[in-house]
Formats: C-alpha cells, sequence, structure tokens
C-alpha cells in the first residue's frame, strides 16, 4: 500500500506542472541535432577488455591505432609516419610515431603508451579475451619517444592485421596505469576508463546513460584535423523492430539492416530525407557443421549429397533478397586467397540420391534411408529468432525428405547453443557463422590439433566437426611458415579443394552487411575487416 | 499485535530465503552459462576462456557460489555483474528510477481509466456503454502486450509519425532553445511524448482488468441493503454511488491492485523491450541473454523484497483500515 501511495506520489511529482501539455508537439529546432546511430547495447568502452564489434564502432571513434585497414583492404598508416619497416626474415618491425598526437586531456601520445599497451595486455591478473597478438612478441627495443621496435618469437603471417583493430588501441598509460593501481592491480568492465575512457581518436565521450545512448563530440586536436561532424549519438536498441520503427520515424540515420528487411527500407523515405542503401562484402560466413564423430555422417557421399541437395541461390534470391554470395568454402571471393575453382555443389537432387545410393544408403519403407542399421535421420540446431538460418533450415528440411534424409529442427536461445551445444559438442548439425580473419589460415576451424574435447581442458581450438586430414594440416602448417603471398596462395587454394571434397561442412552463404543512412552523409565506407564500420570515422561529413 | 507482526516478518524473510535458493538453482539448470558470450569468437581460445571463468569465480561449484552470494548478499553486497564488471547495486539502481516512472505513469494511467469506466458501467449496467466497454475490456485482457505495442509503434511512430518509437529522452535535448513561453511546455512534452506508449502498453491489462472488478464490486455493493436503504431516505442519486457505494466497492479493488505489483514488473520486461526503455526489465533481459547469474539474483531478490514488503505492509494496514478483519490470537 504505501509502496503504491509512493508510486502516485511519484507520478504526481513528474506530472507535476499539471496542465496537460500543448496539443501539438513543440518543434524542435533542426541544426543541432547530432547524427545518430542505431545499435544493440554494449558493456564496456575499454579496448584492453573489450571483445564486440559494435564496442569496436563506437571505440574507433574515441581512440586510434598505430596502423588501419582501409575499405581495400590495405594497410595505412594511423598513428604512424609510414608503415612499419619490415626485416628481412620477418621477425623484425620497426616503427615511427607521428609527433604531436594528443589524448583528449592533451597529455602527448608517445612510445611509452604503446609499450604500456602491450604490457597491460599481457598482465596476468587482468581478464583479456585474447592475448593471441601479443603473445607472439619476444623483445622490445623503445629507441625514444617517437622510435620503437620489436622482434616476434617466430614468423607470423599477416601479423600486422591484428595492429589495425581495436584489440590493438593504444591506451593512455598515465590514466589506465593509475586506475589498475587504484583498483587493487587490476582492470575492470565497471572502471572509469570502460566508462569515460580518453583516447587520442577524434571523438571524445561526452555522456553515457546507461541502455538508451553514448553521446560524442569531436576533438578539436585531433592529430588528423578536426573532424567536420560535430557530436555523433550511438543509441541502444533493442530489437529490429524498433529499430526500423526508429529509422522510418527518422529518429536514427544509420543502422545495420538485417537482411530480410532490405526491401522494405529500399521503399521508405526517412523523415522525407534521401537515404543510401549500401551493401557491403563481408567476412562472415554461416556454415552448417556436421558433427563427424555420429557415423551417419562417416561416408563423404553423405555428406555431398546433402551438399547437392538445397537450392543455394534460390536460397539467396529470395530468403535474403539477393542480399548475400554464395559461399564455396571459407574465403570470401574478396579474399586474395579466394579460390573460384573448387567443386561447386549446384542444386541437384538426382546427383545427390545417385551419390546415397552408391554409397549404399536403401530407401526404407517409411521413405527415409537407412544403412547397417542406422538412419539416415538427424537433428539441426542453431539460434533461436534468426529468420535467415531458420528458413535455411525449413528449406532443407523440406529438400532432404525428397532424397530420403530426415531432418529436425531444433533451435536454442544464443547462451545455450553456443555455451551448451557447441561447446558440449552435443549436436548432429549446428548452424551458425564465422568471421575469417584477413589472413586465410584456417588452423584453427580446420587443423586436427584444433579439436575441442569438452572432458579434456587442455584442448582448445574450433574445429568442432572433428575433422582430420593430414594434407589439410601440413599444408596449414607450410602457409603459416611462408612469406611468399603466391606461394602460400597455392596453398590456400588446395586447402579450399580438399574441403569442398571432403564437405566437414555445408557453406550456405557470405553476409552481406546492408547499411542504411542519409545520402547527405559522405566518406561512410564500412569495412569487411574487423576494422567495422567506422574505421574512418574523423573523414566523415554532412552535407 | 507486535508478535503478530514480527511473525509475518519472519515468514517473510523465509520466502526470501527460498526464492532465492530456487532462483539460483533454476538459473544453474538453463544451459548454457555466462562464458558462452566468448564461444562464438574464434579468437578467444578455450584456455582463454578457462583463465576468464576462473577470474570471474565461475569455476567453483554452484553451491559454493550460493553461499559465498549469500554471505555477501547479507552483508548489502550484491556482487559485480559479470557482462559489465560494474556492482549490481549500481546497475540496478541506474535503471530504477526509469522503471518506476514507467509503473507510476501506467498505474495512474490504469486507475483513472478503470475506476469511472466501472463506475458508470454498473451503474448503467447492460447499456450500449457498458456492452461496449465489456468488449474492449476483453479485448484488453486478451491481447498480447508485445502484440499492442508493436501495433502502437506502426500507428504513432511509423505511420502519424507523432511519437517517437522508442528510448526515454532526447540525447540533444536543449531547454534553452525554446522561448521562455513554450519551455515549460517543452520540457514538459519532452517527458511525456516518451512514456506515453510504453506505459498505456504496460497499464493496458491492468486497466481493462481492473474496471471488470470495479463493475462487480460495484454492483455487489449497489444490491445492498444499506444503499436501498440511501435512496428510500432521498438521498441524491451522486451521494449515494460517490458517498455511500464506492468507499466500500474500493476496499476488495485495493487489494487486488497491491496483489497486481508485481505484473507491473513481470510486464516491465516485454514493454522496456519493445520500446527501448532503459529499465529493469530490459536490464534483467540483456542479463538472461548473458547469463549475468548476478544481475539476475540482484533483480529477484530486489523484486521479491518489494512484492513482499508491499504484501506485509498491506495485510498489516488491511486490518488497521478494515476493522471486520483481525489476525485471530
Amino acid at each position: 500500500m504505501v509502496i503504491l501511495l509512493a508510486l502516485v506520489l511519484v507520478a504526481a511529482l513528474n506530472v507535476s506542472c499539471g496542465k496537460k501539455p500543448a496539443t501539438q508537439p513543440v518543434e524542435q529546432p533542426k541544426p543541432q541535432r547530432p547524427l545518430v546511430w542505431g545499435g544493440p547495447d554494449i558493456e564496456t568502452l575499454n579496448p584492453i577488455l573489450s571483445e564486440s564489434s559494435y564496442e569496436t564502432d563506437i571505440m574507433n571513434a574515441i581512440f586510434s591505432t598505430l596502423i588501419k585497414v582501409n575499405e581495400k583492404l590495405e594497410y595505412v598508416p594511423d598513428l604512424l609516419e609510414e608503415l612499419p619497416k619490415v626485416s628481412d626474415d620477418g621477425l623484425t618491425y620497426t616503427f615511427r610515431l607521428r609527433k604531436g598526437v594528443k589524448f583528449h586531456d592533451g597529455v602527448e601520445l608517445t612510445t611509452k603508451d604503446v609499450k604500456y599497451t602491450y604490457d597491460i595486455h599481457m598482465d596476468p591478473n587482468v581478464t583479456v579475451p585474447s592475448r593471441t597478438l601479443w603473445e607472439k612478441i619476444d623483445s622490445w627495443n623503445i629507441v625514444d619517444d617517437y622510435n620503437f621496435s620489436f622482434t616476434l618469437k617466430e614468423y607470423v603471417a599477416e601479423y600486422l592485421e591484428g595492429w589495425a583493430y581495436s584489440s590493438a588501441i593504444i591506451v593512455p598509460k598515465h590514466i589506465v596505469e593509475a586506475e589498475y593501481k587504484a583498483s587493487g592491480n587490476t582492470l575492470t568492465k565497471g572502471g572509469e576508463f570502460s566508462r569515460r575512457p580518453i583516447g587520442s581518436g577524434p571523438y571524445k565521450i561526452v555522456e553515457w546513460k546507461p541502455t538508451e545512448y553514448i553521446m560524442l563530440e569531436r576533438f578539436d586536436d585531433y592529430f588528423k584535423g578536426k573532424p567536420q561532424i560535430e557530436k555523433i549519438v550511438f543509441k541502444f536498441i533493442p530489437t529490429d523492430d524498433v529499430k526500423l520503427a526508429q529509422f522510418s520515424a527518422g529518429e536514427i540515420d544509420i543502422m545495420e539492416v538485417p537482411a530480410p528487411q532490405y526491401k522494405e527500407i529500399l521503399s521508405k523515405k526517412q523523415g522525407g530525407m534521401p537515404i543510401e542503401v549500401v551493401n557491403y562484402p563481408a567476412f562472415i560466413y554461416v556454415h552448417a557443421d556436421f558433427n563427424l564423430r555420429n557415423p551417419i555422417f562417416q561416408d563423404k557421399e553423405v555428406r555431398q549429397a546433402l551438399a547437392y541437395a538445397w537450392p543455394q541461390d534460390q536460397f539467396i534470391e529470395t530468403v535474403l533478397d539477393g542480399v548475400g554470395q554464395p559461399a564455396t568454402g571459407f574465403l570470401p571471393t574478396i579474399s586474395w586467397a579466394y579460390n573460384p575453382n573448387v567443386k561447386r555443389y549446384n542444386y541437384d537432387l538426382k546427383k545427390a540420391e545417385e551419390l546415397l545410393e552408391s554409397a549404399g544408403w536403401k530407401l526404407g519403407p517409411d521413405g527415409v534411408r537407412t544403412k547397417n542399421g542406422l538412419r539416415l535421420e538427424f537433428t539441426m540446431n542453431a539460434s533461436a529468432g534468426n529468420r535467415v538460418r531458420e528458413a535455411w533450415q525449413q528449406i532443407a528440411q523440406q529438400e532432404w525428405a525428397k532424397i530420403g534424409v530426415k531432418a529436425h529442427i531444433q533451435n536454442y536461445e544464443p547462451a545455450t547453443l553456443f555455451g551448451d551445444i557447441l561447446d558440449g559438442l552435443k549436436f548432429d548439425m549446428i548452424i551458425f557463422g564465422w568471421v575469417s580473419g584477413f589472413d586465410p589460415s584456417p588452423r584453427t576451424l580446420w587443423h586436427s590439433s584444433q579439436i575441442p574435447d569438452p572432458t579434456n581442458p587442455e584442448t582448445s581450438g574450433q574445429n568442432y566437426p572433428g575433422f582430420v586430414n593430414a594434407r589439410v594440416d601440413e599444408l596449414i602448417e607450410l602457409a603459416e611458415k611462408e612469406m611468399d603471398r603466391e606461394k602460400r596462395k597455392q596453398y590456400f587454394f588446395e586447402i579450399q579443394e580438399i574441403l569442398a571434397e571432403e564437405v566437414p561442412s555445408i557453406y550456405i552463404y557470405f553476409f552481406a552487411k546492408v547499411y542504411a543512412y542519409p545520402s547527405a552523409l559522405k566518406n561512410f565506407k564500412p569495412n569487411p575487416t574487423q576494422a567495422n564500420n567506422t574505421w574512418n570515422i574523423w573523414e566523415w561529413e554532412l552535407q | 499485535m507486535t508478535k503478530k507482526i514480527a511473525r509475518r516478518f519472519l515468514v517473510s524473510l523465509f520466502s526470501l530465503l527460498v526464492i532465492s535458493v530456487l532462483s539460483f538453482a533454476l538459473m544453474q539448470l538453463a544451459p548454457g552459462g555466462p562464458m558462452a558470450m566468448y564461444a562464438e569468437n574464434p579468437k578467444i581460445t578455450y584456455a582463454d576462456r578457462m583463465r576468464i571463468a576462473q577470474q570471474l569465480g565461475l569455476d567453483k561449484p554452484a553451491h559454493v557460489r550460493y553461499v559465498i552470494w549469500l554471505k555477501n548478499t547479507v552483508r548489502g553486497d550484491l556482487g559485480l555483474s559479470y557482462a559489465t564488471g560494474r556492482p549490481v547495486a549500481r546497475e540496478i539502481t541506474d535503471r530504477l528510477p526509469a522503471t518506476l516512472k514507467l509503473m507510476a505513469a501506467s498505474f495512474l494511467i490504469s486507475i483513472s481509466i478503470a475506476i469511472p469506466i466501472g463506475i458508470y458501467s454498473a451503474t448503467h449496467r447492460y447499456s450500449l456503454f457498458d456492452n461496449v466497454v465489456t468488449f474492449f475490456s476483453f479485448l484488453g485482457i486478451s491481447m498480447p502486450a508485445f502484440w499492442f505495442g508493436l501495433l502502437m509503434l506502426y500507428v504513432f511512430s511509423i505511420w502519424l509519425g507523432v511519437l517517437p518509437g522508442g528510448g526515454q529522452s532526447t540525447p540533444w535535448f536543449d531547454p534553452l532553445a525554446f522561448k521562455p513561453m513554450v519551455r515549460p511546455f517543452a520540457v514538459l512534452w519532452e517527458h511525456l511524448k516518451y512514456m506515453i506508449m510504453p506505459a498505456v502498453v504496460l497499464g493496458l491489462m491492468n486497466t481493462a482488468k481492473w474496471s471488470r472488478y470495479m463493475r462487480s464490486s460495484m454492483l455487489e455493493v449497489i444490491s445492498q441493503n444499506y444503499i436501498r436503504t440511501a435512496r428510500a431516505k432521498g438521498v441524491p442519486e451522486r451521494r449515494v454511488i460517490y458517498r455511500h457505494a464506492l468507499r466500500n466497492a474500493m476496499t476488495p479493488i485495493v487489494t487486488i491492485m497491491g496483489l497486481d505489483l508485481p505484473s507491473f514488473f513481470a510486464g516491465a520486461v516485454v514493454t522496456e523491450t519493445i520500446f527501448a526503455w532503459p529499465g529493469i526489465g530490459r536490464l534483467f533481459i540483456t542479463s538472461v541473454g548473458n547469463r549475468d547469474y548476478q544481475v539476475l539474483m540482484g533483480i529477484v531478490i530486489i523484486t521479491a523484497v518489494l512484492v513482499l514488503l508491499g504484501n506485509f505492509l498491506a495485510d498489516i494496514l488491511y486490518t488497521v483500515l478494515d476493522p471486520r478483519v483481525k489476525y485471530e490470537s
């Protein structure tokens, strides 16, 4: 009761101005309106602890990295005067920092900040999601405030790539070290540097309202010059429906468009303002992994037959509205190592049936094929609510039924799918997405040393299907040691051929990222790599 | 009386303990876990995940974690969120005002619609108005909140464009940009425009339900002998209804409103997600997705305390208000 009364009082106070509002909404003056990006909520802005790509979009605006990868997938210097020099043995990288780079608090960025960034990532007390980049470094040589070099323990192909992403953001030593000491020699996502970070990027943080938005304001002393757009807001929106509503109502300007809504967006004008819809190729692909430990998937012919028996082109045309590319392997067509001549599985039910027959899978009385007492029946798992993947499952289920294969659909929310079904290897077939890197090496996915075993904590890797192929292992190792890109390309070509023949997983399609944004926004160039959408935010202009 | 209150209080405490054990156990039974968000990232190795789990204390068995949690909670420390690393209490208090504001607004809307409608329906039984209201009440009770919410979004944000499609405030709102004359209205509208749709959606179910209760409660009272007596004495009808009938008809309604308090928390989960309202409901959904046990336990416990406290106080007040209700000795 008391609570009820209190609630009523609170409400009364809120509306205490008494009169009803003017019936007409009061128009706000337009010019001050910042550029608004609509996306999901985030947890931290501390690049040392972050692991989400949406956080990357905001951190790109606040921080700088030594180099960047541009939209043509070339390395370009960021905090550096020029790209680093690499020694002939590929082990030593020599860098020269720009002079006069300022953090938002006016302190200059120097080599001590770079070295500290390395130190803090290697600190055992700090919950760093990944140390892959940092662990490779053997020794440092700091020459002066602007010149430094480091030497790797062993040759790593495309090592520089990691330095272009948010995981290698250079943090201000004077700020982070103070917080590290104050919080008992560690860093947490709850710390001040997580919530109001100080960086050397084109925008500084003005306000973070939890679950509402983050507002950024341009940093006048940015080392590449003052950005043209004054304020940028990142608004947190929990669902696609609300995002679409807000975009249509003109409350957000930029958003990533979920593929099935592509045509809907095209037909809309945002608050009368003309909009652009762009479609960028991405490194993300969706695939259906076989659990090769399951006896029904032992025959290569079964896997090939399933790969033949679904209409890839029609799927992309109808379900994805044509946004997306057919996948023939783990590399997108934009990759330099992409092999266009691998075996393709164009929709062919007859061929699929022949393959199953030849492997000895005979049709049973109930229309499901059997062999040696095994029924060709299994369950597919995917994230519940992912409309594209659910549509694929339904298409595959119907098509496979035609060739005598019975597939069930059982979907889970992501925490269960990844935390339990995938990690515990409790699947027959699982559908999800991977981000392939700039460097094509598929070690963690297909090397036989990367097969995880839930009962053995010593194992690691993402070879969830349990694929073992000696030649693929050998090719991966050769490609990792080779420095000549042409030779590496040959190795990757062969890996792709073997995977296409063996089909340890069915490649469904490569993502295309679709963005809607106002026509007035210039230089918006989303990047297919982990550099993400805002990598060049200092160049953005509103006309 | 003091003894009764003390006993009631102890029972509440015990319920709280049972709630916490059950909630904790249920969360552990749900598949997946706080580490799942790292599983999809190919750069984070299995060893990395083991290391992070250990740093978060997730390597200990569930009953040990429960005891640790209970000890800290009794001391007033709800722990740190796995996802954001901030104190759970801060995560909740950051969002509580938004949720309370929304609940208060929808409560007000519900009362101010349901009560008059209920009275009018009861005094004009089987009239056209009564039938129309009955139709809409049942519609309101049966309509799922998420669907009604999306419908509102479509009509008022996309189609008519008069109300914002979600959020709680305009990031760039500046009262000084308005002339002093219109400034108070601008500020008021800035607050109201975001609140209207979520408050209506959150209150929909209760508005419909309460108007039904109000109607039947009123009908029951009107047929009582003392009302007939009042009418026979020649008391004006208005006075009969508002003075003699209403006060007695309200007593059960007030109880129902108290018992419906949890439904506002439950409804907030859906409503806040649809309208991007930055309250507890959204925190809850996000935390379920992340399996952020710490935050979930915090929300469950605080909600449970509020509900138990509400019931506890309602019980006590009831005996004060209505002399016929007594705790038997």
